[in-house]
């Protein structure tokens, strides 16, 4: 018994030099070096717009207790990305993401984000399908901002930075803090 | 001393033990990334905007959804490769062949035989053409670029003329650097090794004003001799330096205007044994000279985009160009001019159009070299060319078909019209599989040297003036014969055409697979034949003249696998099998078969990585002109690059990087003519890079 106490023992202490190495070895730097993958990023981006504007009420008379956020892109990749921000709690309503296949699918949608990995064709189909609504469209495309988008993600020396086109948000609709206005690069 | 029951119970023991280590592994992972996602979500905007952003997957996004074979080289891979060079990095890239020759000289070349002299490649920095009208070639040695600043290297396998132009035949690759607004901040690095005996360089970046952004560079290298397989230097050591600028700026919201420019200079030391008309021992009808080419260029670019619309913006673009090359055999100097704008506008619903017109002038000078090799007749001329391009790309079906149509019809002053149609159907039965093929016509237009120029090749002394029963025995002072390439004013456009079929297959974000399969008819091939032997004064003159008299096929296959297998790896894999008949008519060698490369991206800490990059490339032969049968065979080799990178603080960076492990030294190529073949050795060198 005295034997297979000490085996235990030395077992803990090898199994708990194994996790601390495992760990050291293992641990993406994201964490440490503040990297985060563009995708997930972009949602946290996007979290933090729904809190930040305002809808008309009536968008939600169909969903009250939701806001819909819409994914136009490469189906697989951004719905595994936007998964951190899927029922996420913005004041008394939960964010919920759906991919949408086509045009059609987005007018419930409060918020739209169009990857850059879609045709230009594609782009421009969605944009008209949601072009008077209030919708928040979100993009990543250079021009996004000036062909009918509201926000757009742009990078700049590997950090992500937006730009707002207040006029767009207005004739969607929508109210966007003057706060989040002053962090963005506005287009007019 | 133990009992049955008590070894089963220690067994037990054991197994909870195991399982419970394996348990804890296997949380581990999980647990990080979940606690990632979460950490992310709680962040304000302000602490989002300071987030250093890393994107894996975007390059297969935005390849999957082209008809093309596309491969792109990121900054991070040209990074973790450790090459300090543009055409090494290609060797990442399945289909594409990159040999170097000697210290300073590759062959570059894709789906196809290689050479020196490669003439179907088109490749560009920046939308700047770097292709020599001079020989239809790519001089690899002076195409450099700030490697820290490169955004990505795209390299598209086979024709990319409709859009590109003539001469974009095996394939186009687009050099493409940063965004002013990515390379804000300064940077510096240097080190130094056996063969890359010293390098330094340097880049600052700035915003200024509203929307505008800046950055400037500098780099130097020198870099030491290769040795002959024979043994001794080689005597190919160079050196270059240079610089440039970039400045980003929006000046309205719907206009952009991007100016960059590049100056640069060069000594290039090569030694070589080349034809000359008196008879010595030993040599014979040649002699050896040393030159110290020096070689040097500029170059400003100018590009403004305009939005007109939602579904419509232009580019306009202009550059001028000029290079200077003071080689033993060639004096040659090139101001380019080129402007070509381009307009994207969307037409109805399903029509996605593309048209484009360009005028390019060049302007050559070949002045008396020291050894006259090359004559060009006339020794300066300028060529124009015009062109025009329209593409429509045409959704078949929402999201699943989209079939490309497009033709370029192009000028030029030396065979006229020229009609480069393409058709691409592309397939997404799913998301994540997608299927494309195409069919499509390149021609490659003659070169300044095909028609105008005439190249000694060699000299050899006629085989009578050593049998002592011909009239023209005279072993101490033999005829001589000279053997020419001339060119013709007759040349008519090399022409192909190609069939591709291609899959790809995103499995998730960490697995995708790239394959395609060509086949290539080219037709109208220009081939040196023998006119027959003419008795001059000074000698026998045999002459070959450039004509059309060659046609080739050539098929194969491409594979490329990205897979992220863990937290800590990542493999690339590439593949390529070629086989082409092109080696019958004698004026190109054999391509290697098989070619293979893995890189091995370990992440072993936070601050260190180690990159390991495997490469495998078949037997192959190249034509030269100094061996009996007219080639000389190039061995398989397979070799091994290793990187160790050491971050100590974030903003340093140190690194130790070995290359060609695995042998003491192999040949990769020997030029047709003039030099002896070279081995390329095992390198070492450190590294520091430092960011502020």
């Amino acid at each position: 018994m005295f034997k297979l106490t000490i085996q235990n023992n030395w077992a803990l202490v090898i199994s708990l030099c194994l996790w601390c190495l495992g760990s050291t070895l293992l641990l993406p730097d994201k964490i440490f070096a503040r990297e985060g993958e563009e995708y997930a990023v972009k949602a946290a981006f996007i979290l933090n717009f729904a809190k930040v504007t305002i809808w008309p009420e009536k968008v939600f008379i169909d969903s009250p207790a939701t806001i819909d956020v819409g994914l136009v892109g490469d189906d697989e990749l951004l719905a595994m990305a936007f998964r951190s921000i899927d029922g996420k709690q913005v004041g008394d309503r939960i964010l919920r993401v759906r991919l949408m296949p086509t045009a059609a699918d987005c007018r419930g949608c409060e918020i739209l984000f169009v990857s850059n990995a879609i045709e230009r064709a594609t782009l421009l189909r969605f944009l008209t399908a949601v072009k008077d609504r209030p919708v928040l469209l979100i993009g990543e495309t250079p021009d996004f901002a000036r062909i009918g988008g509201i926000i757009n993600f742009i990078s700049k020396n590997g950090r992500l930075h937006f730009e707002i086109n207040p006029q767009e948000a207005e004739r969607h609709r929508l109210k966007i803090s003057s706060r989040i206005l002053q962090l963005a690069s506005i287009v007019e | 001393m133990h009992s049955g029951t008590g070894k089963i119970f220690q067994d037990v023991k054991r197994h909870k033990l195991l399982c419970a280590l394996v348990l804890l592994v296997l949380l581990q992972q999980p647990t990080v990334s979940g606690a990632q996602d979460s950490d992310l979500t709680g962040l304000s905007i302000e602490e989002l905007m300071a987030l250093k952003v890393t994107s894996v997957s975007k390059k297969v996004q935005n390849l999957s959804d082209s008809a093309a074979a596309i491969f792109v080289i990121t900054n991070d891979d040209l990074r973790k490769s450790g090459v300090t060079n543009i055409p090494d990095a290609l060797r990442m890239v399945p289909g594409i062949n990159v040999a170097r020759i000697d210290s300073n000289k590759w062959a570059v070349n894709s789906r196809s035989a290689n050479s020196r002299f490669a003439d179907k490649l088109l490749v560009m920095i920046d939308g700047r053409s770097v292709y020599t009208p001079t020989y239809s070639g790519v001089y690899w040695e002076v195409q450099d670029v700030m490697l820290e600043d490169v955004d990505r290297i795209e390299v598209i396998r086979g024709p990319g003329a409709t859009l590109w132009g003539a001469n974009a035949v095996n394939g186009v690759i687009n050099i493409i650097t940063k965004h002013a607004a990515e390379t804000l901040g300064g940077l510096v690095s240097l080190g130094g090794g056996n063969q890359e005996q010293a390098f330094a360089g340097a880049r600052y970046g700035a915003s200024f004003g509203e929307n505008s952004y800046g950055r400037f560079y500098a780099k130097g290298f020198a870099r030491n001799d290769f040795q002959y397989l024979t043994g001794g230097d080689a005597n190919d050591d160079w050196d270059m330096a240079r610089g440039g600028f970039r400045i980003d700026s929006s000046l309205t919201t719907k206009d952009s205007l991007t100016l960059h420019g590049d100056i640069y200079s060069g000594n290039i030391d090569q030694q070589m044994s080349v034809p000359s008309s008196t008879w010595s021992l030993p040599g014979g009808f040649s002699s050896f000279i040393q030159d110290d080419t020096n070689v040097s260029g500029k170059n400003l670019v100018a590009l403004w985009e305009h939005v007109l619309s939602s579904g419509s913006k232009f580019t306009l673009q202009a550059y001028y160009d000029r290079t200077d090359r003071n080689e033993a055999f060639v004096k040659e100097k090139r101001d380019s001019f080129d402007v070509e704008l381009q307009h994207l506008v969307q037409v109805g619903e399903r029509n996605d159009v593309v048209w484009g017109a360009r005028y390019r002038s060049s302007r050559d000078d070949f002045s008396n070299a020291d050894v006259s090799i090359l004559t060009m007749d006339p020794d300066s001329r300028q060529d124009s060319l015009y062109s025009a391009f329209l593409q429509d790309e045409i959704m078949l079906a929402r999201d699943r078909f989209w079939l490309t149509l497009g033709s370029k019809l192009e000028h030029n002053d030396y065979t006229g019209s020229e009609f480069q149609p393409s058709v691409r159907l592309r397939w997404a039965p799913q998301s994540n599989h997608k299927l494309w093929s195409s069919v499509s016509r390149a021609v490659r237009t003659p070169s300044r040297v095909e028609v105008d120029g005439t190249v000694l090749a060699m000299i050899m002394p006629y085989p009578d003036s050593f049998n002592p029963a011909s009239p023209f025995y005279n072993p101490l002072n033999p005829v001589p014969v000279k053997i020419q390439m001339v060119g013709s004013d007759d040349l008519e456009a090399e022409k192909l055409t190609a069939y591709e079929l291609g899959y790809r297959f995103l499995l998730s974000r960490d697995f995708s697979l790239d394959t395609v399969l060509f086949y290539n008819d080219y037709d109208k091939l220009r081939k040196f034949t023998a006119q027959g032997t003419a008795f001059t004064a000074t000698g026998v003159v045999q002459t070959n003249l450039a004509t059309n008299s060659s046609s080739a096929a050539s098929k194969g296959l491409e594979l490329a696998l990205a897979w992220q297998t863990s937290d800590w790896l990542k493999l690339d894999f590439a593949y390529s099998y070629l086989d082409s008949n092109m080696e019958l008519d004698r004026q190109v060698g054999e391509e290697p078969s098989h070619q293979a490369s893995l890189r091995g991206f370990i992440n072993l800490r936070d601050d260190l990585d180690l990159n390991i990059w495997l490469r495998y490339v078949g037997s192959a032969s190249a034509v030269y002109l100094l061996s009996q049968n007219g080639w000389y065979a190039i061995d398989e080799y397979a070799t091994c690059d290793l990187r160790l990178a050491w971050r100590p603080v974030a903003k340093i960076e140190l690194s130790l990087v070995g290359q060609n492990l695995l042998d003491g030294g192999h040949v990769e190529f020997v030029q047709e003519t003039f030099t002896l073949p070279t081995e390329v050795g095992r390198a070492v060198y450190g590294k520091l890079t430092y960011k502020f």
